[in-house]
């Protein structure tokens, strides 16, 4: 069953063994493995339910519809732009379908350096394998990659980087390049059309449309959900509430929404490090005017990643995130990957303004351009100020050493591939067309508020996972600390950033908290 | 007499704006209207194949995308084309900016794109990408730069689209 808000227009009553926050990747796929070993299940979404018939691959239509904020908010001091989902689904319904594994690394880092217990690589090998099956997970084969993705790939075998297929959550793509905009093919295997439907197909009831405002407790146990009715159009409470009572209840509202929502019960004094250690992976973009056509708005949008700089190098021992460290940053510390944007929010994110601006854009089937999904080390923090949500993002210390590095290399690869300029988007309007520029270039880039054009899609950390109250929100089985019977399911666990998209990391994770919401539900 | 003087101020801050016929501010107060309409002018001019901003009627877009936003990120569109209104003078620009020439306002919105102070960047920056995703966003537009659209052929709006044009149909406006 999903109703949505529209439908709803009095007070509603629910019952379940467990009530979930939020629909995307953490969510949909904890609703369903439990609805599926026969717990009643509710799952309330704030945003909009939509299918495939609703995404018209216009870009200000979907940007209303399934993106927070619209598209339009950033980090307090504007230095990122905040990318998240807002619909049955979550963000799973605008990503790039890229779907890794965590790398073993990461999960020993996790293990060793933060105490993570049970979220070894043998551990999550089985869920892997389950829900790259669901998911349809494989390599992006030939026929995905457009010419920006061969260049990508061209360019870091002469450079001698190492460069792989991108691992794709897709069935029968049909290559339209609108895959922000949600896909209108249901080819993309998001949340939409996999977990969700199999939660409501076991019994799950999905309420989209649906604020979660507040927990009512009972003693050191949380007793009932209750939340407001959204009007779909303005986004405001429309008047009715829904009240849901649980055995259970699990926070997976995402980076910014589950870090919110506990913040608003007033846990932080209970919880100190609620709503610290954000990251985000900003992302800065490069973008290349070539003398061939490169049509970056068609057919996937990575089909080749360069992983060669996955892991940052350095002199001495590696930096972890959130720690200091006296040891020498030598290089990386990033995902690269080709870029697509619709000419939207490609105008939006290049240099310049009026005529200049439209004769740049006039070359849009030759522009072409890169994107890094930068591992931040410098952490950020969520916090409520007057009721507003407020997100703090450095750009400096180690986050600014990889910036750069990030920004370099991508003009190397753009420039070795045959771009005749190459522009890094910064408000000073920076264009360089040779190598030999690049150092020049980048080193006066400056990374002071606003100066730089970068995404932040993949936020986490805010209820990171741990022994302990002192330094951590969650424990093991990612139920909060000091409450029996309330949990966290999403990147706001993970320690650091997963190194990779964190779609298949949060899947992972989500089943090892099922497991322990369905032992508590027996 | 201060209190006098204050309020004469302010009304001067305030005058001389008006909505041009089938305009309706409903996101935006009349005078932030009017530096919208002044802003799409500079960024998005129009010539040479490309359509002018506001005659794709990008001035209302924008007010529809206030109207449609939060209340914190909606208060801080309107402070933004506040500051740009009575920004110029730090600028070497004497005058408001939507009473400036459009040759005008593009320098002073280029100078607030490379000032060292922080709150000129945000505000351009915000504003730029406001515009331009809204310009570049439209059909009309892809003509110009090669752009073959969308493969769904049906346009859905969204809840909030079809409400705000309503509005706007109620108030006499053209959307």
């Amino acid at each position: 069953m999903i109703r949505q808000g529209h439908e709803l227009d009095r007070d509603q009553r629910e019952s379940a063994d467990v009530c979930v926050v939020g629909s995307g990747c953490g969510g949909a796929s904890l609703a369903a493995v439990l609805a599926e070993q026969g717990r009643s299940v509710v799952l309330v979404e704030q945003g909009g339910y939509y299918t495939k018939d609703d995404f018209d691959q216009r870009e200000l239509n979907m940007l209303a519809k399934i993106d927070g904020g619209r598209g339009l908010h950033a980090s307090d001091d504007v230095s990122v732009s905040l990318t998240y989902g807002n619909n049955v689904g979550g963000a799973s319904v605008h990503y790039w379908a890229d779907s890794y594994r965590t790398p073993p690394d990461r999960l020993l880092e996790w293990r060793d350096v933060f105490g993570i217990l049970g979220h070894s690589e043998e551990a999550l090998a089985p869920h892997f394998a389950e829900i790259e099956r669901d998911l349809n997970v494989h390599p992006a084969t030939d026929e995905y990659a457009n010419r920006m993705n061969l260049l990508v790939e061209r360019g870091a075998r002469q450079l001698g980087w190492h460069v792989a297929r991108v691992p794709q959550a897709r069935k029968a793509c049909r290559g339209s390049g609108h895959c922000m905009q949600g896909c209108s093919y249901d080819a993309k295997q998001s949340q939409l059309v996999t977990y969700i439907p199999r939660a409501v197909a076991a019994g799950a009831r999905l309420y989209s449309d649906l604020r979660a405002e507040r927990l009512e407790w009972s003693g050191r146990k949380a007793s009932a959900l209750v939340g407001r009715v959204l009007d779909r159009a303005t986004g405001r409470p429309r008047g009715p509430t829904l009240r849901v009572e649980a055995r259970v209840f699990v926070i997976a509202a995402g980076g910014y929404g589950t870090p919110d929502f506990l913040l608003r019960q007033g846990l932080k004094a209970q919880l100190p490090e609620l709503g610290e250690h954000l990251f985000v992976n900003p992302c800065p973009m490069v973008h290349a005017i070539f003398e061939e056509d490169v049509i970056q708005w068609r057919n996937i949008p990575a089909a080749w990643g360069v992983e060669e700089f996955r892991l940052a190098r350095y002199q001495g021992a590696r930096r972890v995130f959130g720690r200091p460290s006296q040891s020498r940053y030598l290089e990386g510390g990033y995902l690269f990957m080709p870029n697509q944007l619709q000419p939207g929010l490609l105008g939006a994110v290049l240099p310049g303004i009026g005529r200049a601006h439209a004769e740049l854009m006039r070359q849009l089937p030759k522009l072409g351009g890169t994107i890094c999904w930068i591992d931040d080390v410098e952490p950020g923090r969520i916090r409520i100020d007057g009721g507003r949500r407020r997100i703090e993002m450095p750009l400096t210390g180690g986050n600014g050493e990889r910036l750069r590095d990030a920004w370099k290399k991508q003009a190397q690869l753009l420039l070795a591939v045959g771009a005749k300029q190459v522009l890094f988007g910064d408000a000073q309007d920076t264009r360089i067309e040779r190598a030999e520029q690049i150092e020049a270039a980048v080193r006066q880039l400056s990374i002071r508020p606003a100066r730089n054009v970068l995404g932040a899609p993949h936020p986490g950390g805010g209820a990171r996972m741990g022994a302990s109250p002192r330094d951590s929100v969650v424990d093991h089985e990612h139920r909060v600390h000091g409450f029996d019977n309330l949990f966290v399911a999403d990147p706001s666990v993970f320690p650091s950033p997963p190194s990779v998209d964190p779609s298949l990391t949060i899947l992972a994770f989500s089943r090892v908290a099922a497991a322990a919401v369905a032992a508590r539900t027996s | 007499m201060v209190l006098a003087l204050g309020g004469l101020g302010l009304r001067w801050l305030g005058s001389g704006y008006l909505l041009r016929a089938g305009e309706v501010a409903l996101g935006l107060s009349v005078k932030q209207l009017c530096v919208a309409r002044a802003l799409v002018e500079a960024l998005a001019p129009g010539g040479d194949g490309f359509p002018g901003g506001a005659e794709l009627g990008l001035v209302q877009r924008i007010d529809e995308e206030v109207w449609a936003a939060d209340e914190g990120m909606a208060g801080d569109l309107r402070s933004a084309l506040e500051l740009l209104e009575h920004v110029p003078p730090l600028l070497g620009h004497m005058g408001r900016f939507s009473a400036l020439s459009v040759a005008a306002r593009g320098d002073v919105f280029e100078r607030m794109l490379r000032s060292r102070r922080d709150l000129f960047v945000q505000v351009a920056i915000g504003l730029k990408q406001l515009v331009q995703i809204c310009y570049y966003a439209d059909a009309r537009v892809w003509p110009a730069i090669g752009y073959d659209g969308p493969w769904i052929k049906e346009a859905k709006p969204p809840a909030s689209a079809l409400a705000y044009q309503k509005l706007v149909g109620e108030r006499g406006g053209r959307g």
